[in-house]
């Protein structure tokens, strides 16, 4: 499908951009959309609360809509439009992300509740506007309004613990999504793949290349710890990069849950290195797919312990953020590094000379 | 404040929500937010009703007993699930600029809505008479609103504290 395309359009508009590298409007976004939900909110409880018989019963029903309703669709307007702007500056990662399909739909069923109120048991309304006790379909369909905007509240919330902010340009599908993402129904799920790689996706689990693994899921969730945790050293001196907030360190967790998972789906028996035509640009050091799959077919066993490397250093980190342990999360990402380049180094670019030289230098795994 | 961050970091209560934050900590947001909605439509309602906005056809005290318990209800609501996040991650929140702004904020206007509540109670009959009209009055309300959307905005900038460049403490660190 080519929604993907549309998301990518979106994201890359003048006015994502512009969202995306300025410092204060995706935090100014993100309130503003909390004030209007809150008088969005706020204003539909003071009428479901009046239809339920629990507030406000001494006056009609009518009078206590009447001058509401207009506060609650500005509102409601003016969280449309911040809500947009939000979703535009990373409309694949959201489009995506479970929390916020949840509350897209939540929020069409409260809209879908409400025509139904309206067609139904409001047409009577002239019988009951004094009443403090109000029909049993009006009371169910305010019952359901309170639920469904506290669920749409929930589902808000999540989006932010489940996507890593502003800054995840191309989050990797997560490994709970996996059958979706082989099944081809999450079709914004791998924002990096293209072309054949995506077609192959799409066939079966045995057809996904460990270079589309790669490109898909490790790599990314390798880039995003790498760069989670690190010492930056500029002209304001050297300052230390580390996870805060409590969506960061979820963040890491996330990445390296998907790096601890992905052992298990790169040394599957049978999965082949790379598509025939995934030629290599320096033939000088990297092998090709045929040479890599060579080494491959002929030393499994050897395979599965270099995924396992990556596997149990994941795990580490993942003790270590659970913890909140930084230095632990720095030697475990260091770790993961060094697994990763041990593996490159055997399979992929095993004529690079000045490669091997480097891991040498930094400790790495070498055999 | 770092130091009693810690500790409290180190507390049971604390630690509790730590070892269960996947889903307590969103959950105790949601729960703040939902008391932030309550809080701002019970206040808006009060503020629009003082302002000659709507709901015109009860007096000020009438308006004040429909949404006051509610109001109030909220800010324990809110009491409590903030608390409670300030004890799941006191470092997070203790140790930004943006919580201690809003803190203040918080505590000039539950004042001001004490005293306003207080004060139509005792003078009903001068708050519909005279001091509704009176153009100082107005202007407070509007600097409620003001306040409201501070506090919203402070409340997220807690998870942004580093905007504040060298107000923020976390930039210490």
């Amino acid at each position: 499908m080519d929604i993907t395309r549309w998301l990518k359009a979106l994201e890359d508009t003048r006015l994502a951009d512009g969202i995306r590298h300025s410092l204060y409007a995706f935090p100014l976004l993100e309130s503003l959309h909390v004030m209007a939900l809150s008088v969005v909110f706020g204003t539909i409880i003071i009428v479901d609360l009046r239809l339920l018989g629990l507030a406000s019963t001494r006056r009609p029903v009518t009078r206590v809509t009447a001058e509401l309703l207009r506060w609650t669709w500005s509102a409601f307007a003016a969280a449309a439009v911040t809500g947009a702007l939000m979703f535009l500056t990373n409309a694949r990662v959201y489009a995506n992300n479970t929390s916020f399909r949840v509350k897209m739909l939540l929020l069409a069923l409260a809209g879908l509740n409400m025509i139904i109120f309206h067609r139904t048991a409001l047409r009577t309304i002239a019988r009951w506007d004094r009443d403090s006790a109000t029909p049993g379909a009006s009371k169910s369909a305010a019952a359901l309004s309170m639920v469904l905007w506290v669920g749409i509240i929930v589902a808000g919330r999540v989006i932010g613990f489940t996507t890593t902010g502003a800054e995840a340009k191309a989050a990797p599908p997560s490994i709970e999504n996996f059958d979706d993402f082989l099944s081809g129904a999450a079709d914004g799920a791998a924002p990096t793949q293209t072309g054949a790689t995506a077609r192959a996706a799409h066939d079966d689990a045995a057809n996904l290349t460990i270079k589309v693994l790669m490109d898909t899921l490790v790599d990314p969730s390798g880039d995003f710890l790498f760069e989670s945790v690190e010492d930056i050293a500029d002209e304001r001196g050297i300052t230390h990069k580390a996870p805060q907030t409590a969506e960061d360190w979820a963040a890491v967790r996330h990445h390296l849950q998907v790096l601890m998972d992905a052992p298990a789906l790169l040394d599957v028996p049978g999965r082949r290195a790379a598509e025939p035509t995934d030629r290599s640009r320096n033939p000088a050091s990297e092998s090709q797919p045929e040479e890599i799959q060579r080494l491959l077919d002929g030393q499994h066993a050897d395979f599965v312990l270099r995924a396992e490397r990556l596997r149990q250093a994941a795990a580490v980190g993942m003790d270590a953020a659970n913890a909140r342990d930084l230095k632990a999360l720095f030697a475990a990402i260091s770790l993961i590094d060094k697994a990763c380049e041990s593996c490159h180094l055997h399979y992929w670019y095993p004529n690079d000379e000045r490669a091997h030289q480097a891991a040498k230098e930094e400790g790495g795994i070498l055999e | 404040m770092k130091a009693f961050a810690e500790w409290l970091s180190r507390s049971g209560p604390s630690v509790f929500i730590q070892s269960h934050e996947v889903w307590m900590i969103p959950a105790l947001q949601s729960l703040h937010i939902v008391g932030i909605g309550l809080a701002v439509g019970s206040a808006l309602m009060m503020t629009l009703r003082l302002l000659g906005w709507l709901d015109m056809d009860e007096t000020l005290l009438q308006n004040q007993r429909r949404f006051g318990p509610w109001l109030g209800g909220a800010l324990c609501l809110l009491l409590v699930s903030g608390s409670l996040l300030v004890i799941g991650e006191p470092v997070r929140e203790l140790v930004t600029f943006s919580f201690w702004l809003k803190m203040a904020f918080v505590a000039a206007l539950t004042g001001m809505a004490v005293a306003f509540h207080v004060s139509v109670k005792h003078d009903e009959g001068e708050w519909e008479r005279d001091l509704m009209k009176r153009r100082s009055v107005r202007w407070t309300a509007w600097v409620t609103f003001v306040m409201w959307a501070c506090i919203i905005i402070l409340g997220r900038l807690i998870a942004y504290d580093h905007i504040w460049g060298h107000l923020s403490p976390a930039t210490k660190a």
